[in-house]
Formats: C-alpha cells, sequence, structure tokens
C-alpha cells in the first residue's frame, strides 16, 4: 500500500512556499482532521437536511399565497370602489340555476356581486357558476330585461347550489301624454259646424 | 263664429298658502348628473347594471343619482304609439284569462321592442327606471293605476292604465312620471313627439295624486286620501300645472254648472316650483277661441279671477302659464 501524504494548510495565504517545514510532527495534526465527524457524509443527515429544506420552501410558499388574500375579507358597501374580479377569497364556490316562474331554464341572466362588478352570465342551459369565491353574507343580483330582478344571500359556508325562479313583468298599461287641449267640440259638433258653413 | 269672452283680471288673494313641499330641488344641482345622462345615448339595456354603473357610480348623493337615471330614460326612450294603440284596444276587449295570456306574449314583445329599439310604453319606462335604480342600490317601486290626461278618465268609473315610479331616498318616498316627462303625442300627426320636461321627476304627492291615482291608495303618499270618485272629477290638469306647481282651488270639480249672469270665481295656488310670468284665462265655446292675457302675477299665493258667462251653453275654460295649459274645466251655463 503506498503511503498517502496529507497536507494541512490553516491560513494558505500567511505562510510562504519556501518556508514550509517537514509534516513528521503533523501526524496527529492529520489524525484530529480524520478523526472530525462533520466532514463525513451520512445518507440518513443528508436526507433530513433536504427534507427540512423542502418544509421550510413550502411554508414560505403557502405564506406567499396567503399575503394576496385579506385577512378578513368583508362586503363591500356601496361607497367602495368596484371590485375587478381579481380579489381572491376564503369562501366558497356557488353554482346554481336560473328558471322563470314557467319552470323554463333562462339564459343571459346577468349574475353580479352586489355593489361591485365581478359577475357572469347563465348559460343556454341558464346554469351559471360564479367565477369568485363567496364569503357567507355577500349579496348576487340576477337580472334580465323584462323580469324583476333579484337578490341572493350566500348563507352557508360550504359549496351550494342555488335555483332562482324570476317573475316576468306581465302587466303591461301605456296611458301617454297627449299634447292636446280638452274641447267641448265633439265630432259631431264639428261634424254640424262643417255642414252649417256650406249654407 | 261667436267669440264668448269677458274681462278678465287675476286678483291676487290676501291668503298665502302653505303647501307640503317634499324636497327643495332648487337646493340640488343637478348638472352633473344630467351632463352624465347625456353621455351615453342609446346605451345598451342587455345588461342594465353596466348602464347603471356608468350613470351613478361618478355621483355622490342619491338625489343626483335618480336624477341621472331618471333623465337617461327619459331621453333614451321613446314612447311607440302602434304599441300603445295595440295595448289600449285589447285591454278594452279582452277580459280574465284571455287578457293574462296576450298580457305574457304582449309583455315578452314589449320589453323585446324596448331592447332592440329603445321604444315602449309606460310600464317599459317605470321598469328600466326601477331596475337601473335597484343596480344602484336605491329601492325603487312601479306604482300601477289610473293616469288621467286629456283622453282618459274624465269622469266615469275609471280605467286602470298608467304606470309610474314611486323611490325612496333617504328614507323617504317620492313620486315620478317618466313617461309623461319624456314627451308626448301629438294628436294631429298620431306619433311621439320627445321632448324631457322634468315637471313630472319627485313631485309632490298632493299634487301628482291630481293626475295619478295609484290602485293601491298607500301609494297616494299623503294621509287625507282622496277617493277614485273626486280624482275622475276633479279638474283636468296638464304638464304646465307640474312645471310651475300650480293646484286649482275653485272649482273643484271638472264639471261646472252656473247661471247666466252669474260670477264664477277661478282660483289656483302656486307653489315654489319655476316662475311665469304671464297667466291667461281662455274661454272657449263650441270651436271657437280667444286668448286672453292677464298680467298680474306674484309668487306662492292664491290666485284668483271672477269671470261672468254672458250666454248659454257649453264651454270650455283653460288657465294658460306662459302659453301653456294648466287647468281646465267644462262649464254648462244655463
Amino acid at each position: 500500500m503506498k503511503p498517502i501524504l496529507h497536507l494541512s494548510i490553516p491560513t494558505p495565504k500567511a505562510v510562504k512556499w519556501e518556508n514550509f517545514t517537514l509534516a513528521s510532527p503533523g501526524v496527529r495534526q492529520l489524525r484530529t482532521y480524520v478523526n472530525w465527524q462533520f466532514l463525513k457524509i451520512y445518507p440518513g443527515l443528508a436526507l433530513l437536511r433536504a427534507g427540512f429544506v423542502c418544509l421550510f420552501v413550502v411554508l414560505i410558499h403557502i405564506q406567499c399565497v396567503a399575503q394576496d388574500t385579506p385577512a378578513n375579507p368583508k362586503i363591500e358597501s356601496i361607497e367602495e370602489p368596484a371590485d375587478d374580479g381579481k380579489k381572491a377569497s376564503a369562501g366558497h364556490i356557488i353554482r346554481g340555476i336560473v328558471k322563470d316562474n314557467t319552470g323554463d331554464p333562462m339564459p343571459g341572466v346577468n349574475v353580479y356581486l352586489k355593489n361591485a362588478t365581478v359577475g357572469t352570465v347563465t348559460d343556454a342551459g341558464g346554469r351559471f357558476e360564479f367565477p369568485r369565491q363567496l364569503m357567507e353574507g355577500e349579496r348576487l343580483t340576477f337580472s334580465f330585461i323584462g323580469f324583476e330582478s333579484m337578490e341572493y344571500m350566500v348563507n352557508k359556508t360550504e359549496e351550494e347550489v342555488v335555483e332562482l325562479s324570476m317573475t316576468l313583468e306581465v302587466s303591461i298599461m301605456g296611458e301617454l301624454s297627449v299634447d292636446q287641449a280638452y274641447t267641448t267640440d265633439t265630432g259631431f259638433r264639428r261634424w254640424w259646424s262643417g255642414v252649417k258653413k256650406l249654407f | 263664429m261667436k267669440i264668448s269672452l269677458t274681462t278678465l283680471l287675476l286678483i291676487l288673494a290676501c291668503s298665502t298658502v302653505v303647501r307640503g313641499q317634499i324636497v327643495d330641488l332648487s337646493s340640488i344641482d343637478f348638472k352633473k348628473a344630467d351632463s352624465i345622462a347625456e353621455l351615453y345615448p342609446l346605451h345598451s339595456l342587455k345588461d342594465l347594471k353596466i348602464l347603471s354603473d356608468k350613470l351613478t357610480r361618478p355621483l355622490a348623493g342619491d338625489f343626483e343619482k335618480f336624477r341621472a337615471i331618471f333623465k337617461w330614460v327619459c331621453i333614451n326612450i321613446d314612447s311607440d304609439y302602434e304599441l300603445y294603440m295595440e295595448n289600449k284596444k285589447k285591454r278594452e276587449k279582452l277580459e280574465g284569462d284571455e287578457l293574462r295570456s296576450w298580457e305574457k306574449k304582449f309583455s315578452a314583445r314589449t320589453f323585446n321592442i324596448l331592447v332592440q329599439g329603445h321604444r315602449t310604453v309606460c310600464t317599459g319606462y317605470a321598469y328600466l327606471v326601477k331596475e337601473l335604480a335597484f343596480h344602484a342600490g336605491l329601492t325603487c317601486k312601479i306604482i300601477d293605476g289610473y293616469g288621467r290626461n286629456v283622453q282618459a278618465n274624465i269622469g266615469g268609473h275609471g280605467t286602470a292604465n298608467h304606470s309610474w315610479n314611486a323611490v325612496q331616498l333617504y328614507g323617504k318616498w317620492y313620486l315620478s312620471d317618466p313617461t309623461w316627462s319624456s314627451g308626448s303625442i301629438n294628436a294631429e300627426l298620431r306619433t311621439f313627439v320627445k321632448k324631457f320636461d322634468d315637471a313630472y321627476f319627485l313631485v309632490e304627492p298632493e299634487l301628482f295624486a291630481r293626475n295619478h291615482y295609484p290602485l293601491d291608495t298607500a301609494w297616494l303618499l299623503f294621509d287625507k286620501k282622496t277617493t277614485l270618485r273626486s280624482f275622475l272629477n276633479g279638474p283636468l290638469l296638464y304638464i304646465g300645472a307640474f312645471r310651475y306647481e300650480v293646484e286649482p282651488l275653485n272649482p273643484d270639480t271638472f264639471n261646472v254648472t252656473t247661471n247666466r249672469g252669474t260670477k264664477l270665481s277661478f282660483q289656483f295656488t302656486k307653489g315654489s316650483g319655476q316662475d311665469f310670468k304671464k297667466a291667461q284665462l281662455y274661454v272657449e265655446k263650441s270651436g271657437t277661441n280667444d286668448p286672453f292675457t292677464i298680467n298680474k302675477v306674484e309668487q306662492e299665493t292664491v290666485y284668483s279671477v271672477d269671470h261672468t258667462f254672458s250666454g248659454k251653453g257649453r264651454y270650455a275654460v283653460h288657465i294658460l302659464l306662459d302659453g301653456s295649459h294648466a287647468i281646465s274645466f267644462d262649464v254648462s251655463v244655463k
């Protein structure tokens, strides 16, 4: 077996090459380094460290996502600026179907979060899924031309499927303002007046 | 042709009339609301939430928000004369299930015409105001009832023929009629002539009840309720009366009977509306007419004029303010 020479340089720049001496007394020094445990590679320990690092990264990631959401989402008041739909919330998804009072599904119904601008429209089957998670107490408005608008208050804390029935504005009345003054001159009188003029 | 006219004079009466005024609109500046209403001509009606946001989000006060909605509807929606006539004829002809079945089809067609052509009959106006107000967070209702004009609900048993709006602003209810503020039908041409007049915007309830009587009398919005009978038989008021806020005091009925040579007193009150420069009493008999001008004017008072009819017959008597018809009576002289 070939002898193995080990060199130890505590502070490399502090000692000049020409001043180097033989390392015969340094065997002890070498032995000391060899015995240091941290220089050895133990697979179990490395795996544990890797696990800690991964856990740390995951925790940091979760914290970053949470910072995008207000700690306590609240219902917007009328004076508050419009919700542009980018806001996420820790609520739940609302799905549903809108029908008319005869039970037929209503496509094209506008569904909005009250006092905000985020919303959606019902599909050909009258179905909708609100594009934002909603908190308990928030209100949705449903409107379609010719029908009376409705409000729905989110009242559960888990996912829900709602079914709404909208009412058609049936009674159409139509008296108009007439640009005409009252006259006692009836049709018959006008005719008689015309007849008298002939003579 | 016989002209029947007497020298008349409007005399300022000694009593000053105290009238309930629900809101002093002159203290509110509607310029911004009006200009916003003019920004979106013929805006799509497919999503009323979008239109309501455009009209009301730039405005802070509820009076201004409602004004922007009211004015937009009045200046962008036309009355459809053919639709109006069809509705009127069918309502007179049909009843019961047959009427309800026809109503449903007619309603769908009416709203389709509204979306496609921005034309409607009065429920369409009231509906749009209500829906736009809903999206603006204002509580607004459609009130159905009897509308009274030269062609409808003069005497008789009354026909429910009209719709208007009640809106709640800062806890109080107010009455408005977008249909009659948008323009009128030209009786000769039989076409709608668009002309915005805010005379029917947030009207004092007792004055409003002169030509709007709700099916549910709770919507009269005043304590001393008038009866349908007195409504149908009261003096006839035109938009001019609302513009200047004048109400008849005497005679208190539309049909008046008097004797030849007897002095008849015509009186009206003036509220805080627009001032007029000229008041006239206009006496018309059997196809003849002749204007008579009186210049005596004073604000917030009772105005009075005495007239003696010299000949027998039936007269239409009108009070004109700045040339516009305000109040009419049918006078029979024996």
